[in-house]
């Protein structure tokens, strides 16, 4: 790589401090990253805010937007967890739309994207599967722990399946988180690289200017992958809070 | 007479809301299941407490021409969803990332809790080693599971529209 400064993939992930703080020996510092979570809660809150404060029978675009995704988690939703699993509409709603529309800003040339931080993503991840914990023992008390033991299986041989099917639930904060993180940062790092020959390919005169056509190329065919993926990953973690939060509400069937 | 069938027949809701979204069923009875389904309490809750499970849904000409549209947007649904999975099965990437984060965070966690365990008991290496190979398996599990060779956690043998709930 000619000039390490120019072309660095990395770079765009490196979080900074806006307002440094510090409260009891914690750095709770303000940083770039906590700028765009607050300006994606603030921009879709505002968004679904707009597009719902003149409701009419005949939708507007905006509202029609904001009633396809509704509807989009709802049945989504419903399906997975059934009647009961709609009182968990707000929470599965505000992860899908808080890590679709993250996703999004993360889009924008220069702009910092939330859900390329593996924190975030476990955040997120253990705020679904702690509710899953606590809810499930609330409503079914040590019942709950029968999703742990299958059905069907030899007495000899259920303490190690409990203890394989124990790791698997553990491991299910970790695959969740990791899948987003690692969708959204090996697709900007990508886009990153592939941008970035272009500009040092252009700078070799013109046979290089030529040439760099075919990165240029793909770096607009990664770009509409990379929006797919953006929906794709917030639609996908929102299909596994709902079904993980089924084994919350129908532990053991 | 499609109502008086499935709604005699089969618990509320859930079992025909199963039958609708596997998708696989021939066209003309997938069309009853889908007006079954929407002849029945569904729809959202936007609106308010909803009518019961066994509203007459011939009651009213509005209301009946509504559910039509509903069963008719939802005999629709299937092939959109399985177009969703084409699609992110196409990818291959996303399939790929989305198996092999699976089977890391199982051997992950497994390591990780056999590490634990061996720092307060005291049992190095042997926490490690058990709890690394069982979270091998719980990684395999977790990926076999996730392409649908195994059921769910806490059920039985098949997985069947019956047996998800």
């Amino acid at each position: 790589m000619a000039s390490p400064d120019k072309v660095d993939p990395i770079h765009q992930f490196a979080i900074n401090k806006i307002v440094d703080l510090h409260i009891g020996g914690l750095d709770v510092s303000f940083t770039n990253s906590s700028l765009y979570m607050v300006v994606t809660v603030v921009l879709t809150g505002a968004f679904l805010y707009l597009a719902t404060s003149s409701r009419a029978v005949v939708p507007s675009r905006m509202q029609s937007v904001a009633e396809m995704s509704y509807e989009f988690i709802a049945n989504m939703l419903r399906d997975a967890a059934g009647e009961q699993g709609m009182k968990f509409f707000p929470l599965v709603f505000s992860l899908f739309m808080f890590v679709l529309v993250a996703n999004l800003i993360g889009m924008f040339p220069y702009f910092f994207t939330v859900t390329s931080h593996i924190i975030v993503t476990f955040a997120l991840a253990m705020l679904v599967i702690l509710t899953v914990i606590f809810y499930g023992l609330y409503k079914h008390g040590l019942h709950f722990f029968n999703l742990f033991v299958p059905s069907g299986v030899p007495g000899i041989l259920l303490p190690l399946v409990v203890a394989i099917e124990v790791i698997s639930f553990l491991s299910r904060p970790i695959s969740l988180s990791v899948r987003l993180f690692a969708n959204m940062l090996a697709g900007h790092i990508t886009l990153k690289v592939f941008s970035g020959f272009v500009v040092s390919l252009s700078a070799l005169g013109v046979g290089g200017i030529v040439g760099s056509v075919l990165p240029l190329g793909m770096a607009v065919a990664l770009t509409g992958l990379e929006f797919l993926v953006s929906f794709l990953q917030a639609y996908v973690f929102a299909v596994l809070t709902c079904m993980y939060l089924n084994d919350a509400i129908h532990p053991g069937h | 007479m499609p109502f008086a069938r499935l709604d005699g027949a089969e618990a509320p809701n859930y079992v025909a809301r199963d039958l609708e979204r596997t998708g696989k069923q021939p066209a003309g009875r997938g069309m009853e299941v889908e007006m079954a389904v929407n002849g029945e309490p569904d729809e959202t809750g936007k609106t308010g407490p909803h009518g019961q499970p066994n509203a007459d849904p011939r009651d009213d000409d509005l209301d009946r021409r509504r559910r039509h549209l509903e069963a008719s947007l939802a005999a629709r649904k299937p092939a959109r969803q399985e177009r969703e999975e084409g699609a992110s099965g196409v990818t291959g990437y996303g399939q790929a990332m989305k198996l092999s984060s699976e089977f890391i965070a199982g051997v992950g966690v497994g390591a990780a809790l056999g590490w634990v365990i061996d720092r307060f008991a005291g049992s190095s290496p042997w926490g490690l080693i058990v709890f690394l190979l069982l979270g091998f398996a719980a990684g395999v599990l977790n990926v076999m599971r996730s392409v649908g060779k195994v059921a769910e956690f806490g059920q039985g043998a098949n997985r069947g529209p019956d047996s998800k709930r």
